[in-house]
């Protein structure tokens, strides 16, 4: 459960994070959001190709990895919608990139490159917030 | 009462509060658990939360919080329903029975809510009985029904929210200020003859499970039943229930009523 701010009831049980304050976790979630609405509300042949629409199922995973990199300050990612009705996120920050996917099926995968050089990738086991948070990390703070 | 097709209900809360039942002790939570773990198999243990007891003799109309020393700390456990919309939340002094919205469920209304806090109450208050810990003795009743209004559903910016809210106008005396970056509001009412209070508060939120900017309507009614015997707290639920749609019903606008189908 989250924080909830003045206008949650304690015995509540959705949990929400209150906008009312504009701190930055909480409007850096909101930007997220916009761009998520972009995607989600594009429904069926967003590609002009017969795509799938995405199904709520990927956007509830996408929130719960995007959730605990509200307070790390990374730019607002790059999200864009994939084919099958999956998703991506994209950072780049200096020379370094993330990419996290997650597939049609709920499956998720990432890839790392430094400098276009080093790049790492692989797939990420169940719904895996706690590695995404480590890969969100690491492009903040390795060199 | 007003009725909705497709009101923007996501969470209804109905609770009772009562005084600390003294022999109540951490293994009873899970004694508890046993009783219900079947229809309830999940669970969570948050920190207890406070005492919140309306008054009606001071003028001040916030709730009071009771602060007391214990020695161990206090707990509140949360078992899950296995449809993952139900909770019941127990602690020392209280009982809490939540339904959440899940995906494209409709709102199941308070006529299928009340028989499953009332059976889930009848439960605890059986198990307290064969555990030695005696009858609640309740304080306090509550209902809370938390609304999300999303985003392009009625609204774009706090703009808008005159076209939501009838008691709210977007007005200024010397036209000096923008439109507001954010609002948060709080309101109380009080129902007649001290029978209790009614609460409403209104903030923009992002909502974790999906990420969606909503507008959080959350209308909370709490006051005394006649007595703990189930039937009075049924009847202050029923009246609090009442307050909660009436006053949700008086507080937006009909353009918003209209989105949400009222039928009546």
């Amino acid at each position: 459960m989250g924080m909830m701010g003045a206008m949650a009831v304690p015995t509540q049980w959705t949990d929400v994070i209150s906008l009312a304050d504009a701190t930055s976790p909480a409007t850096w979630l909101r930007e997220v959001g916009r761009k998520l609405d972009l995607i989600r509300d594009a429904g069926e042949n967003w590609d002009g190709e017969g795509g799938a629409p995405i199904h709520p199922r990927i956007v509830g995973i996408a929130s719960e990895l995007l959730v605990p990199l509200k307070s790390l300050g990374l730019p607002v990612p790059r999200i864009a919608p994939v084919l099958g009705g999956g998703i991506q996120f994209e950072w780049n920050v200096a020379d370094k990139e993330l990419e996290v996917e997650i597939l049609p099926d709920g499956t998720v995968e990432y890839l790392t490159a430094t400098g276009g050089a080093e790049v790492q990738e692989g797939e990420l086991p169940g719904v895996p917030t706690r590695e995404v948070l480590d890969l969100a990390r690491r492009l903040l703070t390795e060199r | 009462m007003p009725e909705f097709d497709s009101p923007p209900v996501i969470e209804t809360v109905l609770g009772v509060e009562f005084k600390p039942l003294e022999r109540w002790g951490i293994p009873h939570f899970g004694l508890f658990w046993e009783r219900v773990r079947k229809d309830f198999p999940q669970y969570a243990v948050h920190a207890a939360l406070p005492s919140q007891i309306e008054s009606f003799n001071q003028t001040s109309a916030q709730p009071v919080a009771n602060i007391e020393l214990v020695e161990a700390p206090e707990i509140r456990c949360w078992f899950f329903h296995t449809d993952e919309e139900r909770l019941i939340q127990v602690q020392r002094d209280r009982f809490v029975h939540n339904w959440r919205k899940k995906g494209d469920h409709a709102y199941p209304k308070y006529k299928a809510i009340r028989p499953r806090f009332e059976s889930n109450w009848e439960v605890f208050c059986g198990f307290l009985m064969s555990q030695g810990l005696g009858v609640p003795d309740v304080v306090q009743c509550e209902v809370t029904y938390i609304n999300h209004i999303e985003i392009d559903r009625g609204w774009k910016s706090m703009a808008d929210l005159a076209s939501i809210l009838p008691a709210w106008s977007d007005e200024r005396s010397n036209g000096f200020l923008p439109t507001p970056e954010t609002v948060q509001l709080a309101a109380s009412f009080l129902m007649p003859e001290d029978r209790g209070r009614l609460r409403i508060m209104l903030g923009p939120a992002i909502r974790t499970v999906d990420l969606r900017q909503v507008l959080q309507l959350t209308v909370t009614a709490r006051g005394s039943p006649e007595s703990s015997m189930t039937e009075a707290i049924l009847d202050w639920l029923d009246l609090g229930h009442e307050w909660v749609v009436r006053g949700f019903a008086d507080f937006t606008s009909k353009k918003m009523h209209s989105l949400w189908k009222r039928r009546r």
